[in-house]
């Protein structure tokens, strides 16, 4: 049973303190919805919030059309997944996920049995199999976490609240279980709500992405729209790691001009602007339009993150290929993606042009 | 500074039937940076933890130039350490949190200040020092524990997970920040991370754990390059390696639920029996439609099980039998789930790990 989620005029403050002010944020029934955003955003208040779990906070949340704002919490039919696990620790991992089911206005709608085998479906899909009889001090903090999961999945509730459910995991558990989750939901159709700071995370979850700064959001849409029209520099910094490298740039006769490279921007006015470069869209070596200076090599695997100078200008490059290749102080070729530069209002932080 | 050298240390806790740490002997030489990394419950923080003296060892010997210390208390070992949980002093502000351990040691005001201001603002957290780190987020304590461990100038550095909540962002400054401090210092460094990036980017040696043992204890570029293990191979690298567990017979490998013909080249290093082939998305070539004849190399066929897009790049996980397989590429490409598709991996691309207990463990041949 899946619902659309509208959530209107949503505001939390801690004393006097406006943590979020969020005019509105809906999914559709089924939607994988992802809130982006920095430690500190309010990320966790605004799930908290929707959850009926901050009693100041103030708003209306609407739940497959039913108004939801003032019903208790334990009655809205929806299951949080907190980052801190919260996992009961004198039961066993079976009994702590088979909780939710055996709460006394749930108890009777399954038969024990019926209970066993969603318990074992749960921890089957989330590598818990194994791991059933003991309790969380002795399991390590991943596998906190993924029981964590998996007592708000066993629910099958109308709507999910997911707040950084797998961050603390190791990068093969991460892989393997973003996958999953995905899946899963697809599979089960709950809409959901999913906080993470990881953009990368975000884009490969969510259907659609809420990128949420210091309380307000800030732009809503689908990955790849964020990723190629962010609307403001705020959005631009906050997609993508490493940073996009922001950089002054000059708009003359509908040419803009940056670091010496020239490209058109048609439609502009003459006058100051500022300059995305991300990181991917940059390569170093070989013969390029520009000339740069190794500032710094980060070795990534099959890629590496190196910071150069150009113009007097900082840039941080994501280049594919060997890691040994560049020594600090070497001169390299900086090459420029065509289509990637993104143009901002220096005054508004508006974005003016994508994709030239 | 010194060096640090573990000898066949072991640790079980009390009332476990297990050894959280299982005889474990390693060294390192003085002023390099050692990243202990493996995933949650390998015994990495164990490990660090009885370096520091916070536990006990059961049996062995921790030496720091070549001194005996596993029965020294921690405060007479002159090590510096950061915990995942900050321990910071709430009613304090910042400055004085991070001036704490030079205060202890009497260092002079001015130098504190010279000190204390310059490992904030190399964190990124000069703006907090007026502050009770009560109001603080969880990046920003983090960082504050980080700078406080780093203000001394100890025989040894150890941090335990010093960047786990911290963004992605952030995460890659402070990696720089801390390279740079390590280079600046010359001290002998000991990070446990389970984030495969950080060792990456900061070691000057991995040390890898995984279920109370090591598993490979080498340069980032040769533990990318070279895993000694299947473990290892799957562990390092984002994504990690795919690792199909086969079969060989005849002409063929025989995997669960699937089969491949043997790819030209790669005979001679294969076994009879079962064994473990292992490649990385990123070297694994898809294209929509089923296998259509040999390619030289391995060629799967299966259906996508979901695509993630990420942004500069997409890692499609496509089911092959009963195993998942990544595959990396930097196009924006979309593929329908349950589509099928084939997979090609170069002959070059491959490598092989022995699993003679067939549990999915192999050591290299």
């Amino acid at each position: 049973m899946t619902a659309e989620l509208k959530v209107s005029e949503l505001s939390v403050t801690y004393g006097d303190v406006a943590a979020v002010r969020i005019d509105e944020l809906s999914l559709d029934a089924g939607e994988f919805g992802v809130l982006l955003g920095p430690s500190g955003a309010g990320k966790t208040s605004s799930l908290k919030a929707i959850a009926g779990l901050l009693p100041g906070a103030a708003g209306a949340v609407h739940l497959g059309g039913r108004d939801i704002s003032r019903t208790a919490p334990e009655e809205r039919d929806i299951a949080m997944c907190f980052e801190s696990y919260a996992l009961y620790p004198h039961l066993t991992v079976r009994k702590n996920l088979e909780f939710p089911l055996r709460a006394p206005r749930r108890v009777r709608e399954l038969t024990a049995q019926e209970r066993r085998r969603r318990v074992d479906e749960v921890a089957d899909v989330l590598g818990l199999g194994q791991l059933l009889e003991r309790r969380p001090a002795q399991l390590s903090g991943g596998q906190r976490q993924r029981v964590s999961l998996g007592r708000a999945l066993v629910r099958r509730p109308t709507l999910l609240l997911l707040d950084e459910p797998i961050s603390h995991l190791d990068a093969k558990l991460r892989n393997g279980m973003r996958a999953e989750l995905k899946r899963m939901q697809r599979d089960m159709g709950v809409t959901t709500l999913f906080a993470t700071p990881d953009q990368g995370e975000a884009f490969a979850l969510g259907d659609r992405v809420f990128v949420l700064d210091a309380g307000e959001l800030r732009q809503v849409g689908e990955p790849t729209e964020l990723y190629l029209r962010p609307s403001n520099v705020r959005v631009a910094e906050l997609l993508g790691a490493p940073r996009i490298n922001l950089v002054d740039g000059e708009v003359r006769g509908q040419r803009v001009t940056v670091l010496g490279l020239e490209r058109p921007a048609e439609g502009l006015r003459d006058g100051p602007v500022l300059v995305g470069l991300r990181p991917a869209d940059l390569t170093v070596g070989g013969h390029r339009e520009l000339e740069a200076a190794v500032v710094a090599v980060q070795p990534l695997g099959n890629a590496a993150i190196v910071t150069v100078k150009v113009s007097g200008q900082t840039l941080r490059v994501l280049t594919q290929g060997a890691f040994d290749e560049w020594q600090v102080g070497d001169a390299v070729g900086l090459g420029v993606r065509s289509g990637s530069l993104l143009l901002f209002d220096p005054v508004t932080t508006m974005c003016v042009k994508a994709g030239i | 500074m010194s060096r640090v050298e573990l000898r066949s240390v072991s640790k079980r806790y009390p009332k476990a039937d297990d050894l959280a740490v299982k005889q474990i002997s390693f060294e390192i030489p003085d002023g390099e940076l050692v990243v202990i990394l493996g995933p949650s419950g390998c015994g990495k923080t164990t490990t660090l933890r009885m370096l520091a003296g916070l536990e006990g060892v059961t049996s062995g010997e921790i030496l720091f130039d070549g001194k005996p210390v596993q029965d020294t208390p921690p405060a007479a070992r002159n090590i510096a350490m950061a915990f995942e949980n900050y321990g910071l002093y709430e009613q304090w502000d910042v400055f004085d949190n991070i001036a704490y351990p030079l205060r202890l040691r009497s260092v002079p005001d001015a130098q504190i200040e010279s000190s204390v201001t310059g490992i904030a603002s190399g964190l990124g957290i000069a703006d907090y020092l007026g502050q009770r780190p009560g109001a603080l987020s969880g990046g920003v304590r983090q960082r504050i524990g980080l700078a406080r461990a780093l203000v001394r100038d100890p025989s040894v550095f150890l941090l335990d997970e010093p960047m786990s909540h911290v963004d992605a962002d952030g995460r890659n400054d402070m990696r720089l920040e801390i390279r740079r401090i390590h280079e600046r210092t010359g001290a002998t460094m000991v990070i446990v991370t389970h984030d495969q990036e950080d060792a990456l980017m900061m070691a000057d040696r991995i040390l890898i754990m995984n279920e109370g043992g090591i598993e490979q204890y080498d340069t980032p570029r040769q533990i990318y390059d070279a895993p000694a293990t299947a473990f290892v191979a799957g562990f390092v690298g984002e994504p990690p390696m795919n690792i199909l567990s086969v079969s060989r017979s005849g002409d063929s490998l025989d995997g669960a639920g699937f089969a491949a013909s043997i790819p030209y080249g790669l005979d001679a290093a294969l076994v009879p029996g079962r064994q473990l082939v292992a490649f990385r998305p990123h070297l694994t070539r898809i294209v929509s439609g089923p296998a259509a004849g040999a390619a030289g190399g391995l060629v799967l066929t299966g259906q996508v099980y979901m695509v993630e897009p990420f942004g500069e790049r997409t890692i499609v996980t496509v089911q092959v039998g009963q195993t998942r397989v990544k595959v990396e590429s930097r196009a924006q490409e979309s593929y329908d789930l349950d589509s099928v598709v084939s997979l090609l991996v170069r002959t070059e691309d491959l490598h092989v790990f022995a699993d003679p207990a067939g549990s999915g463990r192999g050591e290299r041949f």
